[in-house]
């Protein structure tokens, strides 16, 4: 063999070695061949517990960029949903269509839907299109913010000058006559508060679960700087300890283990309506005062929003909108509270987009055994849009849409949203007859101004407040007392009890202002003899 | 030969023509054939007919199982359909001939639950329900005398019902028990049987249509029942005189 021949040989194979197949290579299930044993890769269904993902920052920016472009969705961040049984490969196929080329291990799972961000196009309605154009991806859609459903400020309700009510003694019952009204009295002589082994998730912006100070830096619009600052937290002295179980964070501090804190007092509020400690002589009361609070925070308010701000060192105050909850967030809140065992979820929350996720989250809640109150929007005076996820209670059984009526009970409350999708009423408050007098009041926190310097959580007072976000606590109240009364029973079932129980107001039949009337709960609980 | 062969068969016509011929009786005239005799009669005692019945009394307790026409309510309510109830009646025997009038009173009682109806299907909500029916029946019939079964009686009629519906809950407020008496009416029909001198026992089926009872509330008008009747079987012992 000369030496020429050597080097011509030596090319040879190596090129055989690189061209022929290897004898490793196999077939993945979409018929892309891979070289080396097939990779698997883990979908982390709960990265907050198996990596501390730091979410905070990257959610200020979505806000601050979200407003600074008035849209409401978190610009770049798009949730797709691939088809059953997708591979990596798949997956990365489909993704390799959009500009920035995104990996598959950046995406970040909430259940069986990939949140992903996108730095290079922030029109995440643009992401969305060209994902959900791909026969991989079954659904794609903007990472939308939806918003509470409180119609306005807080007002505060002097408990001391109230005389305590026969029937629960709580001084600021004489204040509640959504509870009197309905004749919860009546239904409490059936059954008393419900039973402790039911757990209401309030998906909201929190319940503080701690007695904690806590340092967060904050900016001091006096000093005109950030500075560092403690803070007070305090559990609701309505709602002890021991009634808050496995609460969980998903919206401020994505840290594992984090403890929730409820800023804004909505979620508090919300709280309070369905299991308030009652008649314990101070305060006010709540439906189903002994059952169990799963707080599970989706929403961010004003202080979470400015403490955030601060963290990612970015000056300034937060702005004044209404607390904000990505659809990422809410489709984690409601699947964590399904498989934590929540018996019954209320979502005061709303918006006018459209979104399989959260559709697909609450068909999973429903199939794993819970019962979901929804408000309708309080959008009425604005148009009155389709409000989601209400407008997905109707095709699913085990979900009802809340509408609002005022203190005058077969009157629609003036902002109290309507459709064909409108499934129930309760009391969520207006100003009638007097300017406080048809307030939903409840204990909650005292937000502090958002010019303070100094905030605290650590005030409680009972405050009146109107909206479909306080008439559908009243809803998830009588479902929590009805599956205490009667184990095992299907979230189905506890629709149609309330359904079926309701008083019809407005047009004879269900109608678009009321469904199918104002929830009765003493009558769903005592439900129906031979002739009565 | 020819005479042997000939005397061989008269002796066998003979043989065969004999035995016929020596059973006749010896009234049967010889020249026909004696026909067979016929077999003897079984030997009965005549049959001697019940004295006429007199006028009497009778007093019973009574036993009643009722499987009520309005099944899949009682089932919502009760897991069952059917009541049992104990009472006691009186009757004039012996009227006119077979004619007898009555009187009975019978109660039954139940605890069931308080349910939600979610499609045709009960869901119960624990909540405890007493029902009590006190049914009184005014009625008339026949008895037939079996001649040929002496201790026995069957007997037919029809008559009116009196029902009074109870029914209360736990946790009932003044307008949810509920208390009405109701008329419908009966068929029935049984056998008795004397088991001593004053003391009998009878079986009975009756048919109960009470209507428009049920049906316009409750489980009742979800199913759509209004009959508050049903079958019954009853068992009555006594005496009578």
């Amino acid at each position: 063999m000369t030496h020429a021949r050597v080097p011509a040989l030596v090319f040879i194979v190596a090129l055989a070695l690189v061209a022929l197949p290897d004898s490793r290579a196999t077939v993945a299930a979409d018929g892309q061949r891979q070289v080396g044993p097939p990779r698997v890769v883990t979908v982390p269904r709960d990265p907050g517990v198996q990596s501390p993902m730091r979410r905070d920052l990257a959610r200020v920016q979505a806000i601050i960029d979200a407003r600074e472009r008035g849209v409401d969705y978190a610009p770049g961040e798009v949730l797709v949903k691939f088809h059953d049984g997708m591979s990596p490969v798949a997956q990365q196929r489909a993704l390799s269509t959009l500009a920035s080329k995104p990996r598959v291990s950046s995406l970040e799972w909430h259940g069986p839907v990939a949140l992903l961000r996108d730095e290079t196009q922030k029109d995440a309605r643009v992401l969305a299109q060209q994902l959900g154009a791909r026969p991989e991806v079954e659904y794609a859609e903007p990472n939308y913010i939806l918003r509470l459903t409180p119609r306005d400020t807080p007002v505060p309700l002097d408990v001391g000058e109230l005389q305590p009510a026969a029937a629960p003694n709580d001084p600021g019952y004489s204040a509640q006559w959504n509870l009197s009204s309905l004749d919860f009295p009546g239904a409490w002589d059936i059954n008393p508060g419900g039973s402790a082994d039911i757990v209401v998730a309030v998906v909201d912006t929190g319940v503080t679960v701690v007695n904690q100070t806590i340092a967060y830096p904050i900016w001091n619009g006096s000093l005109n700087q950030i500075t560092t600052v403690n803070i007070p937290f305090t559990i609701s002295p309505g709602m002890s300890a021991a009634r808050l179980t496995r609460p969980r964070d998903f919206a401020f501090l994505f840290i594992a283990g984090g403890p929730v804190l409820d800023m804004d007092g909505h979620g508090t509020h919300v709280a309070s309506t369905i299991a308030e400690t009652t008649n314990d002589n101070a305060r006010t009361a709540g439906i189903a005062y002994n059952t169990v609070i799963m707080p599970v925070k989706v929403c961010t308010g004003y202080w979470d929003e400015q403490i955030l701000r601060s963290m990612a060192n970015i000056p300034g105050r937060a702005g004044e909108n209404d607390p904000g909850c990505f659809i990422s967030d809410i489709v984690d809140g409601i699947r964590y509270a399904a498989e934590q065992g929540a018996k019954v979820i209320n979502l005061s929350l709303g918006g006018p987009n459209q979104s399989n996720s959260l559709r697909d989250a609450l068909t999973f809640a429903v199939q794993r055994g819970a019962f979901i109150a929804i408000a309708m929007g309080n959008n009425f005076q604005d148009g009155n849009d389709t409000n989601y996820p209400a407008k997905y209670a109707e095709t699913i059984q085990g979900a009802m849409s809340v509408a609002a009526v005022g203190r005058q009970l077969g009157t629609r409350a003036p902002y109290s949203a309507t459709g064909s999708y409108c499934e129930i009423a309760a009391p969520g408050g207006d100003r009638t007859p007097g300017p406080d007098n048809g307030l939903i009041f409840q204990t909650t926190v005292d937000e502090p101004s958002h010019t303070s310097n100094s905030p605290r959580f650590d005030q409680f007072d009972v405050f009146g407040i109107t909206g479909t976000s306080m008439a559908t606590p009243h809803v998830s109240g009588l479902a929590a007392l009805i599956m205490s009364q009667q184990r095992g029973i299907t979230p189905a079932q506890v629709e149609s009890i309330i359904r079926d129980s309701a008083h019809d107001i407005g047009r004879p039949g269900k109608d678009d202002e009321f469904g199918y009337g104002l929830i009765q709960p003493r009558t769903a609980l005592f439900g129906k003899g031979i002739r009565k | 030969m020819r005479i042997i062969a000939k005397a061989l068969s008269t002796i066998l016509v003979i043989a065969i023509a004999a035995p016929p011929v020596l059973a006749q009786t010896a009234d049967e005239p010889s020249s026909q054939q004696p026909k067979p005799a016929p077999p003897p009669k079984p030997q009965t005692k005549p049959v001697i007919p019940r004295p006429k019945p007199k006028p009497g009394f009778a007093a019973y307790g009574l036993f009643d199982y009722e499987q009520m026409a309005a099944s899949d309510t009682f089932n919502a309510i009760f897991d069952k359909s059917s009541l049992t109830g104990f009472g006691f009646g009186a009757e004039g025997v012996n009227l006119y001939g077979g004619l007898f009038a009555r009187v009975t009173f019978s109660r039954s009682s139940e605890t069931g639950s308080r349910v939600a109806i979610i499609d045709n299907e009960a869901v119960s909500l624990n909540i405890p329900l007493d029902l009590t029916l006190t049914t009184t029946e005014a009625a008339g019939g026949w008895r037939f005398a079996m001649d040929r079964l002496r201790k026995y009686n069957a007997y037919g009629g029809a008559g009116v019902l009196f029902v009074s519906f109870k029914e209360t809950s736990q946790f009932a407020e003044s307008a949810d028990d509920d208390k009405e008496t109701f008329t419908g009416y009966d068929f029935f029909g049984g056998i008795d049987a004397t088991l001593a001198k004053y003391l009998f026992a009878a079986a009975e089926v009756q048919y109960r249509i009470v209507p428009d009872a049920l049906g316009e509330g409750g489980a009742s008008q979800d199913f759509g029942e209004t009959d508050l009747g049903g079958f019954v079987f009853r068992v009555l012992f006594g005496f009578r005189k």
